[in-house]
C-alpha cells in the first residue's frame, strides 16, 4: 500500500476482502512497508475496500484465479489532494499467447495525438502500421486490414473507428482492457490471419453510489452514468452510455460555402447500455446493448470532375448494433466456464449518383469455453465458436466495358450492373488448447481449432504452439517466448458467391512464426524484443484481365512478412509513464505463379514512436509523442522530378565498326509518355513508370502533443485538455496526384496542425 | 488578466481546430483543367463507323468503301510557334492494322505499331528532308495529316465465339500528332511501361515533351449481328441561350474577365477572389437532339427496361475558363439530361476564344464541333 505521488509505504491502513455478493468478510491491517496478504481464498471475485485516516477511501473489485497468486499495488490518494487511483496488477496469469499487450487505462487516456481514445492508442504499439491519412485502419504486421478482426467482449464487430479514425467505436470510459495480439494468437480466435484486438466492456461501478460522466471536446460529445442497485441478496450494476459527433455543426456550412450542397454532414454515435449481476459469487451475468452509426451525405450540384454521370446524392452510412448475453462461472477451483452469445445487425451503404451498394447482415455468434484443472501444471481450455450471418445485398455498379463498349471511359459512364441477392453463412468452429507447466516459469501451450465455411463447403483444420519460459523468475524477470501455427481466413463474400465470386476458392492461409524475449530492467522499465515471419499462400487473387468472368478469382496469391518488434516501456508510476515502440518489417506479395515479387500495399519498412506523459503537479500533466515512419507505397505513373539520380543509357552504334555510345541521362526524363490518349472516351491510358507498389512516398514524422489540468473538488472532479497534432505542421505526404494527361504530379499532404481541446466533469 | 489570456489561447485553438485545415491547405497552385487548351491538344478523332459490319473479303474486293473505315481528327497547337519564333508544323502520324490482339488489350498492339513505323521510317526521314508528305510503302496500313481511312476486314469470322455476350471483333489504331519529326525513343529499362516512338525537335533533335506530342489511340468495333453505332449528332452551340454563328462576322462578342489567369488557377480553398463570382459568366452549351442516346444492345435496366448508352460532352477552350469541363447529355436509364451547359469565363486579355464541344457515347461514337467568340473591351 502506498501513498499516491511516491513510493512512500503506507502502515496502518484496513483492508477488508469479502466476496463479492455476500459473503464473511476478512480483515487485515497493512504492516511497515504497507504490505499485507489474504491466504486460501477461494476463487472468485471479492470486494477490497481500504480505510486510512488521512486518505481517500478505496473500494474495488479484484478476481482471484485458482491456483494463482495475485499481487497487488494500490496508491491512496489523500483527502485533500483526491485524484485518480491507478492500479497495478502483478503477477497476472500469463498470456496463452506468444505476446499480448495491454494498454492501462492512464495510457490511453494521456497518449498525445489520440484524444484520449483508447482504440487509436493501438496504433502506437510496435507491429502496427500507421494507416493513410483519415484512414480508420488496422494494419497488423504487414497483413492487410481485412485480415485482422476486432471483438467486444468476445463478439466480433464489423469497425473498430468512426469515419476517418477520429475515434474508435466504443469510448474510453467504458472499457476495461484492449488486448492486442499481433500474431500466433490462441486457437480461441480463428477465422483471420493477422491480428486480433479484443475490447472488454468494463463492470459498472459497485459501491452503490451514483457516479456519472460528462466530456465535451471539438469534434464529439459524450454522457456516462452507472450505478449498482441491491435486489434482494443480488447486486444489479448498471452503467449507460453515449456519444455523438457534432462536426457536423461547423462542417456542414464549411462544405455548403465551398460549393458542395450538404444534405446531412458527416455524423457518427455510439452507445452501450450494460446491466450485471452475480447469481452466485463465483458467477457473473451481464447483458449488454451496444453499437455505432456513422452517416454522410452531400449533394453534388456539378459532376465529379471527369465523370459527367456523377451528381446528385453521394452517401456514406456504416451502422452496426449488438445484443450480447455474457455468462462466467468459477464452478470449482478447477473448473470453470465461460460464455457469449449475441445477436447483431451490421449496415453498409454507400451511393454516388445512380451507383449504389448496400449491405445488409444479420448475425447470430456464440463462443463457448469450458477451462479444466487437472493440475498444477495442466490446464485444458476447450470451446465452440459458431458465426451465423444472413446476408440482403443490393447493389449498381459499373460492371466493366461489355463487348463494344470501349475501355478506359470514365467510370461513370460504363454500361451499369443491379443485383440484389439474399444468402446465408455458417461458421462453426471448435477448438482446444492445453497449457502445460512441466518447470516452474514456463508455460508450453499447444493447441488445435477445426473450421468449416458453409459459403464454399470447406474445413480448415489449424494446429498451433505457443510457449514461453522465464529462465528467471522474479525481479528482474526473463523470459523467452516463441510460436508457431496455421492460421486461415475464409475468402469474402463476393469473392466465392455467384454471379461474382468462385465458389471453388479456399481459405487464405498464414503460417505465423516467432520468437522473442522480454526482460525486466528496473522495476519500472522493461524491454522486449521479438522476431516474426509470417508466410502466406492460397491468397484470393483477381484474374488479369478478368471483367465479367465469374472464374476471375484464384488462389494462386502468395507472401511473407518478416519483422522484429522492440517495446522499451517505461511502466506508468506516480510521475511519468512511456515507451520506444520500433517495427522492422517487409511485407510482400506474389500475385500468380511467375509473377514477380513486390511490396504488399500496406508495407512500411520503419515504424517508430517514442511517446511519453509526465505530471507536472498541480494537477497538470504533459505529454508528447513523437512518430517516425516510412512513408506509404503508391503505384507511379509519373516520374519524381525531384529524383535528381542518373542512369547509363547505352545507345546502339548508328554505323558499323563504331562503338555504342554510353551517356549518363537522367533516371526522371521530363519528356517522357506517361500515357497515351485514349480517343473515343477523351481520357488517358496510363503507362505506368513504375510496378505496384514500387515508390515510397517521403518519410512521414509528426509530432503531438498534450496537456492536461485537473481540478479535484469535494465529489467531483473537472479535467481539461488540449490536444495538438502535427505540432510543427509537417507537411507529410499521403498520396500522389496527377494532372489530367499525367505530365505533372505533386504530392497530397495530410492534416495539418491540428489543435483540439475537451473539457471532462466526472463523479 | 489571466482568464484574458486563457480564453485567447483556447478561442485561438478552437478557430484553429475549425479553419486551420483551410489555411493551411489553401494557396498550392491547381493543375490545369483539361478542358483548357494551353498546348498542342488532339481534341476529338472522329470515326465514320464505329461499328463497321463485317464484309467477307471478296465483297470487300468489290466494293472497299464499304469495308473502310475514315478517321479525322480534331488537333490544335495553343503554341502556335517554335522556341525561335517561327510557326510549329503539327506532324501527324497514323498506324492501324492491329486486329483482336489476346484479351482485347491495346497495349499487344504497340510493338506491331512499332514494327510497321519501321518499315515506315525511310519515307519519314526523307519528307522531313524535303519538308514534303511522306510516301509510305504501299499496302502498309500507315497513314499522314489529319485524315486517316483503313480498310477493316472481316475479323469477327476469324475469333472464336464467346461463351456468351455478342460475338465481336476489335481493331485498335494509333495516332501521333508531333510538333517535330518522328523517331524511337530509347526504352527506359528500368521503367514498367515504355512507349516506343517519340517526338524530336527538327532542328536540334532533343526529345518533346507533352506540350509537343500528343500519342494515342482509337478503336473500331464489329459485330456478327451487323450492329452499327452512329456517331452523336451535333446541331450547334449556344451561348447564353443564343446560337453562336459559324460566321465570324456574326459570332458573340464579350468583355474580358479582369482575374489574372494565374490567380485564376489557384486551389478553390484559397482566400482569392472567385472570378466566377467577380466576372460575367457566360452559358455554354452544346446543342443536341433529345434522342442522341441510342438504343444500346443486350443492355437492360433493373426492371428490365432497355437502356440507352450514355452519352456526354467534353468542352475545351483556349482562353477563358469553364467552371468544369465534362457534362452528362444521356443517361441511359433516365434518358436526355437537359442542363448539360458549362460557365465560360472570357479571358482577362482580348482577342478570339475558340471553344470546342467534343460530344462522345459509351460506344465508341464521338463528334465535335468549334466556335468563337470574341473578347473586346467595352
Amino acid at each position: 500500500m502506498l501513498a499516491a505521488g511516491g513510493e512512500v509505504s503506507l502502515a496502518g491502513a484496513k483492508v477488508k476482502i469479502r466476496p463479492v455478493g455476500g459473503g464473511t468478510g476478512t480483515e487485515v491491517v497493512t504492516g511497515e512497508k504497507g504490505s499485507f496478504s489474504f491466504e486460501g481464498l477461494p476463487p472468485g471475485q471479492y470486494e477490497i475496500t481500504v480505510d486510512l485516516a488521512g486518505y481517500e477511501p478505496l473500494v474495488l473489485t479484484e478476481e482471484i484465479i485458482s491456483g494463482e497468486r495475485t499481487e497487488v499495488k494500490y496508491r491512496l490518494s489523500t483527502r485533500a489532494e483526491g485524484g485518480v487511483i491507478d492500479v497495478q496488477v502483478r503477477g497476472a496469469k500469463p498470456p496463452r499467447e506468444v505476446t499480448k499487450r495491454t494498454v492501462t487505462a492512464r495510457e490511453i487516456s494521456r497518449i498525445p495525438g489520440t484524444n484520449g481514445d483508447a482504440l487509436r492508442s493501438i496504433q502506437n504499439l510496435p507491429g502496427v502500421a500507421r494507416p493513410p491519412a483519415i484512414l480508420g485502419l488496422l494494419i497488423v504486421r504487414g497483413s492487410a486490414p481485412q485480415d485482422s478482426q476486432t471483438f467486444i467482449d468476445g463478439t466480433p464487430v464489423p469497425l473498430i473507428y468512426h469515419f476517418g479514425g477520429l475515434s474508435s467505436v466504443v469510448p474510453t470510459e467504458v472499457l476495461e482492457k484492449i488486448d492486442f495480439y499481433p500474431g500466433n494468437f490462441s486457437s480461441q480466435y480463428g477465422r483471420v490471419m493477422g491480428g486480433i484486438v479484443d475490447v472488454g466492456i468494463r463492470s459498472p461501478k459497485d459501491d452503490g453510489k451514483l457516479h456519472g460522466l460528462v466530456q465535451v471536446d471539438l469534434i464529439d460529445a459524450r454522457l456516462l452514468v452507472e450505478k449498482t442497485f441491491k435486489i434482494g441478496n443480488y447486486p444489479l450494476k448498471l452503467m449507460a452510455a453515449a456519444r455523438r459527433s457534432y462536426f457536423d455543426a461547423w462542417l456542414g456550412p464549411v462544405l455548403s460555402a465551398a460549393g458542395g450542397g450538404v444534405t446531412q454532414a458527416p455524423v457518427y454515435y455510439d452507445y452501450q447500455l450494460v446491466a450485471e449481476t452475480n447469481p452466485t459469487p463465483n458467477s457473473s451475468l451481464r447483458a449488454s446493448f451496444f453499437g455505432s452509426d456513422d452517416a454522410l451525405e452531400l449533394l453534388l450540384a456539378d459532376p465529379a470532375p471527369g465523370e459527367p454521370g456523377i451528381s446528385g446524392n453521394a452517401g456514406l452510412h456504416t451502422a452496426f448494433q449488438r445484443v450480447q448475453l455474457k455468462y462466467e462461472n468459477q464452478y470449482s477451483q478447477d473448473d470453470s466456464l465461460s460464455t457469449v452469445v449475441a445477436y447483431g445487425h451490421d449496415e453498409l451503404g454507400f451511393s454516388i449518383g445512380p451507383l449504389y451498394f448496400n449491405l445488409d447482415v444479420d448475425t447470430i455468434t456464440g463462443r463457448l469455453e469450458y477451462t479444466h484443472r487437472f493440475s498444477d501444471s495442466i490446464r485444458l481450455n476447450t470451446g465452440f465458436d459458431v458465426y451465423r450471418g444472413f446476408y440482403d445485398v443490393a447493389f449498381r455498379l459499373p460492371q466493366g466495358p461489355a463487348p463494344g463498349q470501349p475501355p478506359n471511359q470514365p467510370f461513370s459512364t460504363q454500361q451499369t450492373r443491379s443485383i440484389s441477392q439474399s444468402g446465408e453463412a455458417l461458421y462453426p468452429s471448435a477448438y482446444l488448447e492445453m497449457e502445460l507447466s512441466p518447470l516452474k516459469g514456463m508455460k508450453l501451450i499447444p493447441g488445435i481449432r477445426v473450421d468449416y465455411y458453409s459459403i464454399n463447403d470447406s474445413v480448415d483444420i489449424s494446429p498451433r504452439f505457443a510457449g514461453r519460459y522465464d529462465i528467471r523468475q522474479g525481479y528482474p524477470r526473463t523470459t523467452i517466448k516463441g510460436g508457431v501455427g496455421l492460421f486461415t481466413q475464409p475468402p469474402a463474400f463476393q469473392e466465392v458467391t455467384p454471379p461474382l465470386g468462385d465458389p471453388s476458392l479456399v481459405s487464405n492461409r498464414a503460417i505465423h512464426y516467432a520468437i522473442g524475449a522480454e526482460q525486466q530492467l528496473t522495476k519500472q522499465i522493461e524491454v522486449s524484443v521479438e522476431g516474426f515471419y509470417k508466410q502466406l499462400d492460397g491468397l484470393v487473387r483477381t484474374g488479369i484481365g478478368a471483367t465479367t468472368d465469374v472464374r476471375a478469382f484464384s488462389n494462386t496469391g502468395t507472401g511473407s512478412v518478416v519483422g522484429a518488434e522492440t517495446l522499451l516501456k517505461y511502466n506508468p508510476d506516480d510521475r511519468f509513464f512511456g515507451w520506444l515502440a520500433y517495427t522492422l518489417s517487409r511485407s510482400a506479395r506474389v500475385d500468380g505463379p511467375g509473377q514477380p515479387e513486390r511490396l504488399a500495399n500496406f508495407d512500411q519498412t520503419h515504424i517508430l514512436t517514442v511517446l511519453g506523459s509526465y505530471k507536472l503537479g498541480w494537477g497538470l500533466e504533459f505529454g508528447a509523442r513523437f512518430r517516425l515512419v516510412s512513408g506509404n507505397l503508391v503505384t507511379p505513373t509519373v516520374c519524381n522530378s525531384q529524383n535528381n539520380q542518373s542512369r547509363l543509357s547505352i545507345s546502339a552504334p548508328t554505323t558499323a565498326g563504331t562503338p555504342p555510345s554510353y551517356n549518363w541521362v537522367p533516371v526522371c526524363d521530363p519528356n517522357r509518355v506517361n500515357a497515351l490518349l485514349h480517343a473515343p472516351s477523351g481520357a488517358y491510358t496510363q503507362i505506368p513508370f513504375g510496378s505496384a507498389a514500387s515508390e515510397r512516398l517521403p518519410l512521414f514524422h509528426q509530432l503531438d502533443l498534450r496537456l492536461d489540468k485537473r481540478w479535484q473538488f469535494k465529489s467531483w472532479q473537472f479535467s481539461a485538455y488540449v490536444d495538438v497534432q502535427n505540432v510543427y505542421n509537417n507537411a507529410n505526404s499521403e498520396g500522389i496526384q496527377y494532372n489530367f494527361n499525367f505530365t505533372s504530379r505533386q504530392f497530397v499532404s495530410g492534416l495539418p496542425i491540428l489543435p483540439s481541446i475537451g473539457l471532462r466533469g466526472e463523479m | 488578466m489571466k482568464s484574458y489570456f486563457r480564453r485567447v489561447i483556447l478561442g485561438s485553438l478552437g478557430a484553429g481546430a475549425l479553419f486551420g485545415p483551410a489555411v493551411f491547405s489553401g494557396c498550392a497552385v491547381s493543375f490545369s483543367p483539361p478542358g483548357k487548351v494551353d498546348a498542342l491538344r488532339v481534341l476529338a478523332v472522329t470515326v465514320d463507323k464505329p461499328y463497321i459490319e463485317p464484309i467477307p473479303a471478296e465483297d470487300c474486293a468489290e466494293d472497299p468503301e464499304k469495308c473502310t473505315v475514315h478517321f479525322n481528327m480534331e488537333v490544335y497547337d495553343a503554341y502556335g510557334v517554335n522556341q525561335t519564333g517561327s510557326e510549329r508544323t503539327i506532324n501527324i502520324l497514323w498506324i492501324g492494322g492491329c486486329f483482336n490482339p489476346e484479351g482485347d488489350q491495346y497495349s499487344l498492339c504497340i510493338f506491331p505499331a512499332l514494327d510497321l513505323f519501321d518499315q515506315a521510317s525511310g519515307a519519314l526521314q526523307e519528307a522531313v528532308e524535303n519538308g514534303t508528305t511522306p510516301e509510305f510503302p504501299p499496302g502498309l496500313p500507315i497513314g499522314w495529316g489529319k485524315q486517316f481511312s483503313i480498310v477493316v476486314p472481316d475479323i469477327v469470322s476469324s475469333r472464336p465465339k464467346p461463351s456468351f455476350g455478342p460475338h465481336y471483333g476489335i481493331g485498335y489504331v494509333f495516332f501521333l500528332a508531333c510538333a517535330g519529326k518522328f523517331g524511337i525513343k530509347e526504352a527506359d529499362p528500368s521503367a514498367a511501361g515504355n512507349f516506343p516512338i517519340g517526338c524530336f525537335d527538327i532542328d536540334t533533335g532533343e526529345a518533346l515533351g507533352a506540350e509537343s506530342f500528343v500519342p494515342g489511340y482509337t478503336q473500331v468495333y464489329s459485330f456478327s449481328d451487323g450492329r452499327v453505332n452512329s456517331n452523336p449528332q451535333i446541331l450547334g452551340v449556344t451561348l447564353d441561350d443564343e446560337p453562336i454563328s459559324e460566321d465570324l462576322d456574326q459570332i458573340p462578342v464579350v468583355p474580358p474577365c479582369d482575374v489574372l489567369s494565374e490567380e485564376r488557377n489557384q486551389a478553390a480553398s484559397c482566400s482569392r477572389e472567385d472570378p466566377f463570382v467577380a466576372c460575367t459568366p457566360y452559358e455554354i452549351k452544346v446543342t443536341v437532339p433529345e434522342d442522341v442516346g441510342e438504343v444500346s444492345p443486350d443492355q437492360t435496366g433493373d426492371e428490365g427496361q432497355q437502356l440507352t448508352e450514355t452519352v456526354w460532352v467534353n468542352y475545351y477552350s483556349d482562353r477563358g475558363d469553364f467552371d468544369g469541363d465534362i457534362k452528362l447529355v444521356n443517361d441511359p436509364q433516365t434518358g436526355y439530361y437537359e442542363d448539360h451547359f458549362v460557365k465560360w469565363i472570357p479571358p482577362s486579355e482580348p482577342g478570339l476564344a475558340t471553344i470546342w464541344a467534343t460530344v462522345r457515347d459509351s460506344r465508341g461514337g464521338s463528334n465535335v464541333v468549334v466556335r468563337y467568340v470574341r473578347v473586346e473591351n467595352p
